[in-house]
């Protein structure tokens, strides 16, 4: 019984490495049909980061680096580090498209719609008459709820008279069209 | 601009591969096979040197179709870069084996 035990054992062991082997084969096989397919994929997201400018002469050189290592995983973690470079270029590039000009240019769409225009300022000035007069809430706290909500409507009414004032142009200007 | 360029070491490396470089030029895969540094790290310090004048590049001289391959974009060091770079690597002295910047 023992025997027959130690026989079966090993058989299964021997299936099982077998198995595991080919199977790791297979997957290993696959991978590395995989991994040009990912450099490219990579190569393509790194020089979608790039400054539109440099975009078709960086692709070209990028494709001519990776043609100069043989290795298909040593290509794809090359093609790895270009998504790096890419945004460090893009960093230094003078084209570069920086915070302050996102910003400008979102700010800018944003003033050329009148109606966002009023919301823009109605938000800024709920968000001012909100915040002051919670401060003025924290710095008298009677712990009494009731004291701190009048604080909350008087802000909440505030911000309405000041998004009105501040966007009274916006009115006349509207009035004066029609 | 020449001023802007900040000297690190993976710089340095880079600076005194390409002034031992052939009149024809590099490729930016030889330079990280000699240097070591990583495609992250290496182009973005040639695109700097490039902006700054001390690199030119130019596409290599060979038909895709014949030579079987993609064209290389060949990096070259320029007068100023020569210069630039020869008295970057001066400030340098030895310490400990290292090479560094003169206090």
């Amino acid at each position: 019984m023992g025997v027959m035990t130690s026989l079966a054992t090993g058989a299964a062991a021997f299936v099982g490495v077998f198995a595991l082997q080919t199977a790791s084969r297979v997957v290993a096989e696959e991978i590395k049909d995989w991994l040009p397919f990912l450099s490219e994929k990579l190569l393509t997201f790194a020089v979608n980061r790039l400054p539109e400018v440099e975009r078709g002469r960086y692709r070209a050189e990028w494709i001519a680096d990776l043609n100069e290592y043989p290795g298909k995983l040593t290509q794809m973690l090359r093609a790895g580090g270009f998504c790096f470079a890419a945004v460090r270029i893009r960093a230094a590039s003078p084209s570069s498209i920086t915070i302050k000009s996102e910003l400008s240019v979102r700010l800018k769409y944003i003033f050329a719609v009148p109606r966002l225009r009023r919301m823009f300022w109605k938000g800024v000035s709920f968000q001012a008459c909100f915040a002051a007069f919670g401060i003025w809430g924290l710095l008298h706290f009677h712990w009494s709820f009731l004291s701190n909500l009048l604080y909350c409507i008087l802000g909440i009414v505030a911000s309405f008279f000041v998004g009105k004032w501040l966007t009274r142009n916006e009115s006349r200007r509207s009035v004066s069209k029609e | 601009m020449a001023s802007d360029i900040r000297i690190t070491g993976p710089t340095l490396k880079v600076l005194g591969q390409m002034l031992t470089a052939p009149e024809s030029g590099i490729s930016g895969a030889e330079i990280s096979k000699a240097t070591g540094v990583a495609s992250g790290t290496l182009y973005p310090i040639l695109f700097r040197l490039e902006k700054a004048r001390w690199l030119s590049s130019e596409w290599e001289d060979v038909d895709p179709s014949q030579a079987g391959r993609p064209r290389k974009r060949l990096y070259k060091v320029t007068a100023l870069g020569c210069v630039e770079s020869k008295s970057a690597i001066a400030d340098l002295v030895p310490s400990n084996g290292r090479l560094v910047w003169e206090s």
